[in-house]
């Protein structure tokens, strides 16, 4: 049983290794579009883990709360590039979404700010 | 004694908040814009969605899509960019639906001259705030509808409100925040009133491999207004080649190579269509002139000459 679950995670993981390369692969020696008209000293590219897959983006988008249908077709619309950058900095990325005159830290910095001036005082 | 060694931590504070407030100073832009542009431009008829809660994402991309003659509700667009842990709408997801619905996103340039452009060339802006009177990281949508140079003003729909009033130095800031984050949704037929050539051809090469016909209409629609702009021809050639027509792309890439005698990767581009064309001479010459040129992409136009060597 061990042994056959050993084979699976292999096999899964070549499959994986093997759609990545054939992603790479897949223009021949063609100059992609993309890459023609990037900066050659693209700063982005360097830094984005070449290893991510589309899978994994899927993953941590499911993790926020959206449906496996919902994520796949968002994923669908990013550019290989684009999509890990989703991946690898979501929790840093700006998402737009509240509307209020007095955030929840100017709250809580309000507070920290009475609190030590009565401490001080 | 306890209270006098808080001090340094409440100094500390002070700095945090006011730092916050200082960092980023508003551009000194008003000098720099172009002279041609109107003194009040105020956008007629553009749909108004009141924001529900959270939902600034989905109610102003339904702004500019609704504008640019897309019929969506921010209720049809909440599940593709509404990220509900998040509480709010990744960047990234918005550019997504933009292109779901044929149009193009283009992020403008970090400037106030490229926001009054656009204005004045009728496309509402998108635009990613920083709000809050104080130190804040509340991330908000909303769209610019209209600003006027004697007054200093900007006209925007955001959240609630129809027509917020702010001034120039109040808006940028909050806009400066978010790295003055820009985006007008316009069909590939028509190109933003602001583009730059690189910056538009970028941003469609882009989203070439998910939506290859609308970049294939950006692209056309780019070389009418460059003709002989490189990355459209170039663009042009691979979508032709990837839906295996190598003559339609041989004659994209001469094209690109003849306007352009110094761009490798057309020629490079160029061998590959030759070669597929069973044109062996052809490929051979065309590879010869991009290794003659050099440049980033030597190696696989080195990998082009294996190829093609390879060939019977």
């Amino acid at each position: 049983m061990k042994n056959n679950n050993f084979i699976a995670n292999t096999l899964m993981a070549l499959l994986c290794m093997g759609m990545l390369a054939a992603t790479t692969l897949a223009h021949g020696e063609m100059i992609g579009t993309q890459q023609a008209v990037q900066a050659s000293d693209s700063q982005d590219k360097s830094t984005i883990d070449r290893f991510i897959t589309r899978e994994d983006v899927q993953k941590k988008l499911q993790d926020m709360g959206l449906s496996a249908v919902v994520t796949a077709q968002r994923i669908a619309l990013l550019n290989d590039d684009e999509a890990r950058a989703l991946a690898e900095k979501i929790n840093a990325m700006p998402a737009g979404g509240n509307f209020s005159s007095l955030s929840t830290n100017d709250i809580i910095i309000l507070m920290l700010g009475a609190i030590l001036l009565v401490l001080i005082l | 004694m306890r209270a006098v060694s808080l001090r340094p931590a409440f100094a500390a504070l002070l700095m945090l908040v006011l730092a916050g407030c200082t960092t980023l100073r508003p551009q000194a832009q008003e000098a720099a814009l172009p002279g041609s542009l109107p003194a009040v431009v105020r956008l007629a008829g553009v749909p108004f969605f009141p924001q529900q809660e959270y939902q600034c994402g989905p109610a102003a991309l339904a702004t500019t899509l609704s504008y640019s003659g897309v019929a969506v509700s921010p209720q049809d667009l909440a599940p593709q960019v509404y990220t509900p842990a998040l509480k709010g709408s990744l960047q990234l997801d918005l550019i997504g639906s933009a292109r779901r619905h044929d149009r193009i996103p283009y992020r403008i340039a970090p400037t106030q001259a490229a926001l009054f452009e656009e204005l004045a060339g009728g496309n509402p802006v998108l635009v990613l705030q920083e709000v809050g009177p104080l130190v804040s990281t509340e991330w908000h949508y909303a769209v610019v509808v209209g600003y006027d140079r004697t007054a200093g003003e900007v006209i925007l729909q955001s959240g609630p409100e129809r027509a917020l009033r702010m001034t120039w130095p109040d808006f940028d800031r909050s806009w400066a925040r978010g790295e003055r984050w820009g985006l007008v949704t316009v069909p590939p037929d028509r190109l933003p009133a602001s583009a730059s050539q690189r910056d538009y051809l970028r941003q469609v090469a882009a989203l070439e491999p998910v939506r290859p016909a609308l970049a294939h209409a950006a692209y056309r629609a780019s070389l009418e207004r460059w003709p002989d702009n490189l990355g459209a021809l170039l663009g042009l050639g691979n979508l032709a080649y990837a839906r295996h027509d190598p003559e339609l792309a041989a004659t994209y890439f001469q094209q690109a190579a003849h306007a352009h005698p110094d761009a490798g990767d057309a020629f490079n581009n160029l061998a590959q269509s030759e070669l597929a064309l069973g044109r062996k001479a052809q490929a051979q010459a065309a590879i010869h002139k991009a290794l003659s040129l050099g440049g980033p992409h030597l190696n696989t136009y080195r990998k082009t000459q294996a190829e093609i060597n390879a060939a019977p």
